[in-house]
């Protein structure tokens, strides 16, 4: 048992638990600015993780504790430093949108810090009890994120659709690993990975795989389980919904990398066509569903359904090469995104709607903000030379490489070229209303705080960076993947 | 067992659905399998609830009893694969399924102060 | 003695079907009463007697308990003049058809238990699974103790009244951050249901 392998967990919990008490003894003037601490401390324990694990990485700091249950691997580093990137940005995020919350600005923060706990317990799960937990953590903490403005009705209503349809895919979870633990007899992935190959033609045990699949699916919004995405990335506050298409969504597919590679490797080697057959109607999907949108906020939801499925195009492929392509697209994802929702709320911080009309003239109100959102939607659409582009490319070289084993994935890899081409589309519609629309409502500049300017300014620079010099981080990604095909880890 | 005398009794309806028939007539010892079949019914009970009703108060219920379903799946396979782990997987679900109850309820209350309703067709403001 | 299995079986499938199909409200939250009870009888039939207990405080105690308030609160206690169902039943009784008889039919054509049921099977006591909780699923618990945490506290911010927050800015003993935009706390309609 290594409870320091769990410090980063503690520390972001005790942060966590500080935010949500600090709330007594502050005057609550004071109490916004809560969420720039927390960010700071979310900062630097990425910085001390950063300083410290690149060096442990080598010297074998990974490790299991509770029996397996817990394991610090190449991937757990890779998607917690992920989260913690995400949280701080979404905290910041916070702060610059407190001015909406009528009661309790730092019981939001702290939900936040407990939705990011549970997504870092997420990263390390290794067993179905883990997996369960951490992901429920995650998705109770966000019914409460998203109808936080509840003098709102959009929020209230998002809120309860979430909560239905996040409820009946935790009960497939629920009855699945019911099913597959009650045929094989394991909780943990590993000791399951053992026996997984015997039950191939276990009709209960294959039932019971699709039922968590469908789980999963609903966390990462794939196809059959994507209809809360519009409505609730609509409704839930920005910086909820920036932190639901971000963090969420990579833990769901840190799990399912999981589940899918390390739990059950000898049934996925045979569901490649379920795999190609989901990724593909979740990329045009959500395409074909972005292109009557005009509230902002929607689009963004269908689009981040259309990258749900581009993302499901490294896991159909199967190669560590895939899997890679996963982790970068996803690193991709998070810079902008979050630059896109960032701009949304400073936009339409005195507007009612998130509508595409609303963007007009932002060009002579913010040059900064406009450029912003200018790239994030050409990074979206995936045009060189932005992260979009090289993570959607490593995706396809992935999924192609794969052709020659089975057809079915050139005809994957085309229908995402389609999805690609539909995307440009809405994306220059977005881009269009910024720069070549008449009636602006209002010419005010928009003033952004200094610690908004910096997570700003982060985006760009990491929008830029992925796409232009991507050796880094790629080079992070295969290492974080190899954690998957070889876990090696003895069971202490 | 004094399972089949009952199910002997009970069988005298014979028009009983194909499940309970099942449940009455293959009863001489029970196994795994049956409850297995009740657990399963009970989930495509929840299931037909959250799918049909209007009201969200009954979809809530629906809900719990598609959670309580895997319960009671789980408590049967570690019974009959004689394994508590089991079981301390049924607590955590029965915590969570509490606490989904707790934030649902919250935010039917809340809803219903705006809208005077809980009824799903009125959770309408967020159409294309 | 338990009661033998089909009687509990038929007892808890008959009330799930009515909480499911009754129109007024508080009928079906006790028929979905009557269900867990039902539940818990087969868990202690099942020997998890801890199990059993906890159903009923749990599920019988508090859900139960909380859903009629919540039916109490939104004055769902009437039955309503138009149908129960949605519109779209047709294919909700389609899909979960579907999904039972693909359950029914993986659970008889596979091997779920290679080894046959051991009649003598060890009573699963309080002991065991406390030990079990302390030591190997440890940090799940843990776990659970901060969501329980989360929801306890988002649960009430949501429930809140707002109007009782706006009273205490005017008074200004405000604990609370005062909106910059006034217009975002919304009075709620003045014939609410939640006055009982």
């Amino acid at each position: 048992m290594n409870l320091s392998l769990m410090s980063l967990e503690i520390s972001v919990v005790a942060l966590g638990l500080v935010v949500l008490l600090a709330d007594l003894w502050l005057p609550a003037e004071r109490r916004r600015a809560l969420g720039y601490v927390a960010a700071a401390a979310l900062g630097l324990l990425l910085l001390q993780n950063l300083s410290g694990c690149c060096s442990c990485c080598v010297a074998g700091g990974d490790g299991t504790a509770f029996g397996g249950m817990f394991v610090q691997d190449g991937l757990s580093v890779f998607f917690k430093r992920f989260f913690l990137l995400a949280g701080a940005l979404v905290l910041v995020l916070a702060v610059e949108f407190s001015d909406r919350i009528a009661t309790g600005v730092s019981e939001y923060y702290s939900l936040i810090i407990f939705a990011l706990a549970g997504m870092l317990f997420a990263a390390s799960a290794n067993d179905f009890a883990m997996l369960f937990v951490s992901i429920e953590l995650i998705t109770i903490t966000f019914y409460i994120l998203t109808s936080f403005t509840r003098g709102k009705v959009a929020a209230l209503e998002a809120g309860v659709k979430y909560l239905i349809l996040g409820a009946l895919s935790s009960a497939f979870m629920v009855y699945g690993i019911a099913l597959v633990w009650g045929t094989t007899g394991k909780f943990n992935f590993n000791e399951l990975a053992q026996v997984a190959g015997n039950f191939t033609d276990n009709k209960v045990f294959l039932f019971g795989v699709v039922f968590i699949l469908a789980g999963l699916g609903f966390k990462i919004a794939a196809f059959p389980f994507q209809m809360w995405t519009p409505d609730v990335y609509q409704g839930a506050p920005t910086p909820t919904t920036a932190f639901l298409a971000v963090g969420s969504k990579a833990a769901g597919f840190v799990l399912l990398l999981r589940f899918l590679f390390t739990a059950i490797p000898s049934v996925t080697a045979h569901w490649d066509k379920l795999l190609i057959i989901i990724s593909g109607i979740t990329i045009l999907y959500g395409n074909l569903c972005a292109i009557p949108q005009r509230n902002l906020k929607r689009l963004l939801g269908y689009s981040s359904i259309a990258h749900a499925g581009y993302l499901l195009l490294g896991v159909a492929a199967m190669t560590s090469a895939g899997q890679s392509a996963v982790l970068y697209y996803l690193s991709g994802y998070l810079f902008t995104t979050l630059a896109a929702f960032t701009v949304i709320a400073l936009v339409m911080r005195h507007l009612d709607s998130e509508d595409i009309a609303g963007l007009a003239g932002l060009n002579q109100r913010s040059p900064l903000l406009a450029a912003t959102l200018t790239l994030a939607m050409v990074s979206l659409a995936g045009i060189p030379p932005l992260a979009g582009f090289f993570g959607k490319f490593l995706l396809l070289k992935a999924v192609i490489e794969q052709g020659a084993v089975n057809h079915g994935y050139y005809c994957l890899a085309f229908t995402a070229l389609v999805g690609v081409v539909i995307s440009l589309y809405y994306y220059f519609g977005v881009i269009r209303a910024i720069y070549w629309s008449k009636d602006a409502a209002s010419r005010e500049p928009i003033l952004i705080s200094t610690p908004m300017r910096v997570a700003i300014v982060g985006c760009i620079a990491g929008i830029f960076w992925l796409g232009v010099a991507p050796g880094a981080v790629l080079r992070l990604a295969e290492s974080a993947v190899n954690a998957l095909h070889c876990p090696g880890l003895a069971l202490n | 067992m004094a399972d089949g005398r009952w199910g002997c009794a009970l069988g005298a309806f014979p028009h009983l659905p194909f499940p309970i028939s099942y449940l009455l007539y293959k009863k001489m010892n029970v196994g795994l399998e049956h409850y297995l079949v009740v657990s399963a019914l009970l989930f495509a009970l929840g299931l037909l609830g959250v799918i049909t009703r209007r009201n969200l108060l009954v979809m809530y219920m629906s809900l719990e009893l598609m959670l309580n379903s895997a319960n009671l799946a789980l408590v049967s396979f570690s019974r009959f694969n004689d394994n508590l782990n089991g079981q301390v997987m049924v607590f955590f679900i029965i915590t969570v399924a509490a606490a989904e109850v707790a934030v649902g309820l919250a935010l039917i209350v809340a809803l219903y102060r705006k809208r005077q309703s809980a009824h799903v067709e009125d959770l309408t403001s967020m159409k294309l | 003695m338990t009661p033998p299995f089909a009687v509990i079986a038929v007892l808890t499938i008959a009330a799930a079907v009515a909480a499911m199909t009754l129109r007024n409200l508080v009928h079906s939250a006790l028929a979905i009463a009557v269900a867990f009870i039902g539940l818990a009888a087969t868990y202690l039939q099942l020997n998890a007697q801890f199990v059993g207990l906890t159903q009923i405080l749990v599920y019988v105690g508090a859900v139960a308990i909380l859903i009629v308030f919540a039916i109490l609160l939104t004055r769902g206690g009437e039955a309503p003049e138009k149908s129960v169902f949605s519109l779209s039943w047709i294919w909700g009784v389609l899909v979960t058809l579907a999904v039972f008889a693909t359950l029914v039919w993986a659970i008889k054509h596979s091997f779920v238990v290679e080894r046959e049921t051991s009649v003598t099977a060890p009573e699963a006591n309080v002991q065991q699974i406390g030990q079990a909780l302390m030591t190997r699923f440890v940090l799940p618990l843990e776990v659970i103790g901060l969501l329980l945490t989360a929801a306890l506290v988002g649960a009430v911010i949501i429930a809140m009244k707002e109007e009782s927050v706006k009273a205490k800015i005017e008074d200004g003993r405000s604990k609370m951050d005062e909106p910059a935009n006034p217009s975002s706390i919304l009075h709620p309609p003045s014939s609410r249901g939640g006055q009982r």
